[in-house]
Order: structure tokens, then C-alpha cells, then sequence
């Protein structure tokens, strides 16, 4: 009798198993990536010597909240989460590598992120986020070859509405001259936060795949992703090819960094391959991520001999989410449990008769 | 009644821990506790502009167009990451003592980039510079890395224009 409690729970177990491996979403470190570019950066910087004649102005962060040190986007945009009140200073070195004296104008300005990329707003415009950032020094003179600090501060009214909301800090310098004056202004992303103990989710869902080959033949994928979660996500990844015609593998191919996706946004992302790749049909692994978190999906694709698109391959199988897996484990236990019932009953009846 | 609940008990808590173990993960970002590292690494920059000259064109009754470079433009991205970076071009009107061209009658023509390190520039042509548009973005990159690239701005000049020198500001903006 007992036995029969068994078979139900094994099946869930087994059925756990099988949802446990086909889950979309894991949270991998990019750690190993940064820590190789790195490797190479600090070997090509100290090569590059300072650019002759022009010169250019440089920006960069110097401070990070120490919790992010292993997100990527923290290294180099300003990310936080922040309470209302809340109160943060981080620094930014200006540096001048020409061969004159440079003066710098440095201010906080609005940003936005529109058709995949993160944009300043033009010249001055404010919004929430920058009118709450100040610097310290809002012009430096910088001599030939100087790097010079400044600070940032970052004050939250206590009044802010939750969200996320974006701005730059700009570097200026402008040349003069008659005719057409140029400047040019180097920045620096802030993404803040605000909101309460918990920051708002990371989270993003591939919705589909798209085989295409451009008008010069060169094929490619094009990955459809939804930023369902609350924070901007800066997107990178691979897309790797195996059990192909004769059975080639390919990749891993790099996806083109560059697309920032507002929460709510969706976008396509593009990953180029090799002109040499045959049509297919190809199975697809794609991973995409964003600082710290990472999705994997894979497909069926087969390219189109000319330039064009294929027709889309869902990622999102409706079967395979997370609701429909527990009412799936649910149906099958319960007519397991109907089944050991039945079969008490027409077991009970010979000794009532 | 009884004899059904313990049959279907255990098989209801195992389809809970079962639904209970599908969950999206979410990856925790940063929560301002206000400790903070220092960050090594290179900045991202770019050129020092220069001035850039249009030249004369004759004034006339047909639509003319004036035609110049710009100069060249380097971002030089040596934060080592793979963040990659994006550029933008804007301008005013160009001014003149009496009558101004507005911006929409400005095209921006990247042309081709030289590259070092690893990262794809493709400069694109970009009309009516009135708002920042997008005119080079540096993708793909992973490590140092840096792209040149020499733009042309041609500017329609509505017929009738009044003789005269105008000026404009073209601002260059790489995040």
C-alpha cells in the first residue's frame, strides 16, 4: 500500500528534475571575462603613449559602492540604488593628454535611452536625477599631461519618486575660432535607483530569435529582448552554432554591446557571424547578459539563402513557464492519486459481496 | 474521507515544492551602504577639437551647398571593459548677421573609421543635426580600443541666402 504513496513522488521528483534543467535563467558572475580584459588593458595602457598634436580630454570613475565590485556596469557607470535622503560621493578624474593647457567645463546633465542606446539630452536640459547631482568644481584648468579629481554628489530629496532614472556627467571643451566651433564632451552614465530596502529587480526575457542575412550576404542573429525587470539593462553576450551541416559547430560569436534597454523596452539585438557559415539549419545557444545577470535560449534556425529575414523562432514556449509546470505536476499527481484510489476500491469489493 | 487525504496529501505538498522551485532568479544589485572601492583602469576620452572651415560659396539664386570636413575624431576608450561607447553629433544654426540656416538643413557623413584594438565602428550619415543624433558607436569592444573617424558636413543653403559669414556650433558628445 505503502509503495503506491511512492509512485506519485517520483514522478514529481523526476518532473522537478526536468524543469530544474530547462529553467531559462541562472545567475552567472561575468567575472571571468572582466578579469582577462583587464589582464590585456593594463598591458596595452601602459604601451599607449599620449596622443601627439591634438590630444584628447579624458573622464573616468574612480568610486564604486563596494557591494558591486563584481558587476561590470558599476566599474564604469555610476549604478546605485539609493533611499530618498539618501547622500552618495563618488569621484571622477578629468585628464588632459595634450601638449596645451586644457580648460575644462564638467556638469551634470539629462539623459534617456531611446531605440537602444543610451543618449544625453542636448546641451544643458535637466531632469530629476541631474538636478540632484552637483560637482564640486564646475571648471577645471588642466595643464599638459594632468589628471585631476573631482567629486560628485549625489543628494536624494527625501520626497523622490521610486524608479530609476538616468543622467550624465560631461567633460566639455570647445575649440573656437570663425566658421564652425566645435566641442566636444566626453561623459559619464549615471543610472540611480530610488526606492526603498530593496532595489527593483534585474530581470529580462528573450522572446525570440531571427535568422537574417544583410544585402551584402553577411548572415546574422537577431535576438528580441524584453526588459521586464526595473533597471536599465546594457546588454552583451554570444550566440554559439553547433549540430550544423555536417555536422559544424560555430562561435562563440560576440552579440554587438551598445544596446541599453529601459525597463518595459524591448529591442532587437544583433549578433553578426561569418560570411563562410552554410544556411543550416543550425542549432542556436544564445546568452545574453547584463552586469551580473545572464539568460541562456536555444533554437532551430536556418538562413535565408538571400539577403531577408527568416521567420522568427519563439523562445518563449508558453508550456515552459513556471505556472503552467506546477499545474502540469499538479494534474499528473492528482490523477495518480485517483488511480491508487480506484484501485483500493475495486480491491475492497470481493469482500463485500 | 480519510484514506483520501493521506493519499493525497504528500502528493499535494510535492507538486507545492515543486511549483515553489521554478522561480526566475534575480540578480541583487548594489544597496549604497556607502563603502566604496577605487577603481583602476584607463578613461574614456575624446579629441581636443580644432576649428573647422566651410569655405566661400558664391551667392546665387539656385540652392548651393557648402561642404567641409570637420577634422578627425578619436574616441579613445581605455577603461578595459567591454562597455563599449556611443557618440553623438549636434548643432545650432548657422548664424549670420542678418538670416541663419537652420540645423535641419546640416548632413553629417561619417565615412569610414580606423580602429585599434577590438571593437566595431561603423559611422553612419546623419541628417538634420537640429537634436543629437547618433553618428559612431564603438561596439563589440572588449579591452582598450579606439576609433578615428574624419566627418563631412554639408550644408544646404536655401536659395536667395544673403551674403555674409556664418557660424555654428557642432557639438561631439561619446558616453
Amino acid at each position: 500500500m505503502r509503495s503506491f504513496l511512492l509512485a506519485p513522488l517520483l514522478v514529481v521528483a523526476a518532473l522537478t528534475a526536468t524543469t530544474g534543467t530547462a529553467a531559462a535563467s541562472t545567475s552567472v558572475p561575468a567575472t571571468q571575462i572582466q578579469s582577462v580584459s583587464n589582464a590585456v588593458s593594463n598591458v596595452a595602457a601602459s604601451d599607449a603613449a599620449p596622443a601627439p598634436g591634438g590630444g584628447s580630454v579624458g573622464l573616468r570613475l574612480m568610486d564604486a559602492p563596494a557591494e558591486a565590485a563584481s558587476d561590470p556596469r558599476a566599474r564604469v557607470y555610476i549604478v546605485d540604488h539609493l533611499k530618498p535622503g539618501a547622500v552618495i560621493q563618488r569621484r571622477v578624474e578629468v585628464s588632459n593628454t595634450s601638449q596645451t593647457p586644457m580648460h575644462v567645463a564638467l556638469y551634470a546633465a539629462a539623459a534617456g535611452i531611446n531605440a537602444g542606446s543610451f543618449t544625453g539630452a542636448d546641451g544643458r536640459t535637466q531632469n530629476g536625477l541631474s538636478s540632484w547631482t552637483k560637482l564640486d568644481q564646475a571648471t577645471l584648468e588642466l595643464a599638459p599631461g594632468a589628471r585631476v579629481p573631482d567629486m560628485v554628489t549625489v543628494t536624494v530629496p527625501a520626497d523622490a519618486a521610486p524608479g530609476e532614472q538616468y543622467a550624465a556627467i560631461w567633460a566639455e571643451i570647445g575649440g573656437g575660432g570663425p566658421g564652425v566651433s566645435l566641442v566636444n564632451r566626453v561623459g559619464l552614465r549615471m543610472y540611480v535607483d530610488v526606492g526603498g530596502d530593496n532595489p527593483a529587480p534585474t530581470s529580462f526575457l528573450l522572446d525570440s530569435l531571427t535568422a537574417v542575412r544583410g544585402p551584402d550576404g553577411s548572415p546574422g542573429v537577431s535576438a528580441q529582448v524584453h526588459n521586464d525587470g526595473g533597471r536599465a539593462l546594457d546588454i552583451s553576450g554570444a550566440v554559439s552554432l553547433s549540430d550544423g551541416p555536417g555536422a559544424l559547430s560555430a562561435g562563440p560569436f560576440p552579440a554587438q554591446v551598445g544596446s541599453t534597454l529601459a525597463p518595459g523596452q524591448t529591442v532587437s539585438v544583433m549578433i553578426p557571424l561569418d560570411r563562410r557559415l552554410p544556411d543550416g539549419p543550425w542549432q542556436v545557444s544564445l546568452t545574453l547578459r547584463s552586469g551580473l545577470t545572464e539568460k541562456t535560449a536555444q533554437g532551430r534556425i536556418l538562413f535565408p539563402s538571400g539577403p531577408g529575414a527568416s521567420d522568427p523562432v519563439s523562445l518563449r514556449d508558453s508550456l515552459s513557464s513556471p505556472l503552467m509546470i506546477g499545474l502540469l505536476v499538479l494534474l499528473v499527481a492528482a490523477a495518480i492519486g485517483a488511480g491508487v484510489l480506484i484501485a483500493r476500491r475495486r480491491a475492497r469489493r470481493p469482500s463485500d459481496s | 474521507m480519510h484514506q483520501l487525504m493521506r493519499v493525497v496529501t504528500p502528493i499535494i505538498a510535492a507538486a507545492a515544492l515543486a511549483l515553489l522551485s521554478v522561480q526566475p532568479a534575480y540578480a541583487a544589485t548594489s544597496g549604497g551602504t556607502g563603502t566604496t572601492f577605487t577603481i583602476t583602469g584607463g578613461a574614456l576620452s575624446i579629441t581636443v577639437p580644432g576649428a573647422a572651415n566651410l569655405g566661400t560659396q558664391a551667392a546665387g539664386i539656385t540652392a548651393l551647398t557648402a561642404t567641409g570636413s570637420l577634422g578627425d575624431v578619436t574616441v579613445s576608450d581605455a577603461r578595459g571593459t567591454i562597455a563599449g561607447w556611443s557618440t553623438t553629433a549636434l548643432s545650432t544654426a548657422f548664424a549670420g548677421t542678418t538670416t541663419a540656416v537652420p540645423a535641419s538643413e546640416i548632413t553629417y557623413v561619417g565615412g569610414t573609421a580606423t580602429t585599434t584594438g577590438i571593437v566595431v565602428v561603423a559611422p553612419l550619415t546623419a541628417t538634420d543635426l537640429t537634436s543629437a543624433k547618433p553618428v559612431a558607436a564603438g561596439v563589440s569592444a572588449i579591452g582598450v580600443n579606439s576609433g578615428k573617424w574624419n566627418p563631412t558636413i554639408t550644408v544646404a543653403l536655401p536659395a536667395g541666402t544673403v551674403v555674409g559669414t556664418y557660424t555654428a556650433t557642432i557639438t561631439h558628445s561619446v558616453l
